[in-house]
């Protein structure tokens, strides 16, 4: 749908043009004037300060400059509202499946903590198809091999050790949203690997989210 | 049990978790191997009060990329003196 045309918003059109463009002034401009009231806007959704602050990096990331696979959303944008409604949408989208997400984990954590202090019988009883744990094990071990030094070590200071991914940007002389973008990037590649390597070498058929929880609670040992 | 197919996840958010018990579990044991404590360490402390390049902080990663220990130390450092890094440049 064309933009519906008002003298008052020809500096939006403009802005929005430029956006469309790649014009990197326009597009720095556009996110930090946003990046306030998207992260207030998640604040009074019931989102952490912290939540808030990292899902509208993503969300404007997302929002204005796409990723390595996807292009901008805002190449989608009708303006059948104002840009700040229209992000903010995406924004209370991105939180609410962000929120479903962390229910699902805690619930799947919940189970795997049950089962790890349940102990080796455990694992015995539960873990019904060795070969489909092997190759996820191996999967898995393979795709943290092709990361470089930084990158695995970010990963696991992340992850591991839940280091503010805030603290490393500064570290490394990078932005935050820099490395929202990079950890997201990251992780998204290695699930791609991941499920490369189990479609080469699997034993067919699309292993399912519970294979990979057994794997977890296989994790006892080093490899 | 959950029955979400690992093909349909919608977001990162379950692998994200899949990340975090891969982490704590010490699986990336894939980089196991020591290093130089006294070295490392120094070169910990300098980053943590903001005083290494970024070129340093990759070199100090690839130092401590093989000892989950060192990352472990690593990450106490980071946490004890956050207030100490200095505002990045965007």
């Amino acid at each position: 749908m064309a933009c519906v045309m008002h003298p008052q918003q020809k500096f939006s059109e403009s802005s929005l043009e430029r956006c469309r463009r790649g014009d990197l002034e326009e597009l720095s401009r556009v996110y930090a004037e946003l990046l306030p009231s998207i992260q207030g806007y998640l604040q009074n959704l019931g989102a952490s300060a912290m939540e808030a602050e990292t899902l509208a990096s993503e969300v404007l990331s997302d929002c204005l400059v796409g990723t390595l696979t996807r292009p901008p959303l805002i190449q989608k944008y009708h303006c059948r509202s104002s840009l700040s409604t229209w992000v903010s949408a995406v924004a209370r989208n991105r939180y609410f499946d962000f929120m479903r997400g962390q229910k699902t984990d805690q619930a799947m954590a919940a189970r795997l903590q049950e089962a790890l202090m349940a102990g080796e019988g455990w694992v015995e009883d539960t873990v019904h198809d060795e070969h489909i744990f092997h190759t996820l094990r191996h999967a898995l071990v393979q795709a943290f091999q092709t990361l470089s030094a930084t990158d695995a070590v970010l990963l696991h200071l992340v992850h591991g050790h839940k280091v503010d991914q805030r603290i490393l940007a500064r570290s490394l002389g990078w932005s935050d949203s820099k490395m929202s973008r990079h950890l997201s990037s990251l992780r998204f590649e290695l699930k791609k690997k991941v499920k490369s390597s189990l479609h080469d070498t699997g034993p067919g058929g699309t292993p399912k989210w519970e294979d990979l929880v057994q794997v977890c609670g296989q994790m006892f040992e080093p490899l | 049990m959950n029955t979400l197919s690992f093909e349909s996840l919608p977001d990162d958010a379950p692998f994200e978790w899949l990340l975090d018990m891969f982490f704590r579990s010490e699986l990336v044991a894939c980089f196991s191997g020591q290093s130089d404590e006294e070295e490392i360490d120094g070169a910990m402390r300098e980053m943590a009060a903001g005083r290494l390049e970024p070129v340093q902080v990759e070199e100090l990663f690839g130092k401590v990329r093989s000892d989950s220990s060192a990352v472990a130390r690593l990450a106490a450092i980071l946490q004890e003196s956050k207030v100490g890094v200095p505002e990045a440049k965007e």
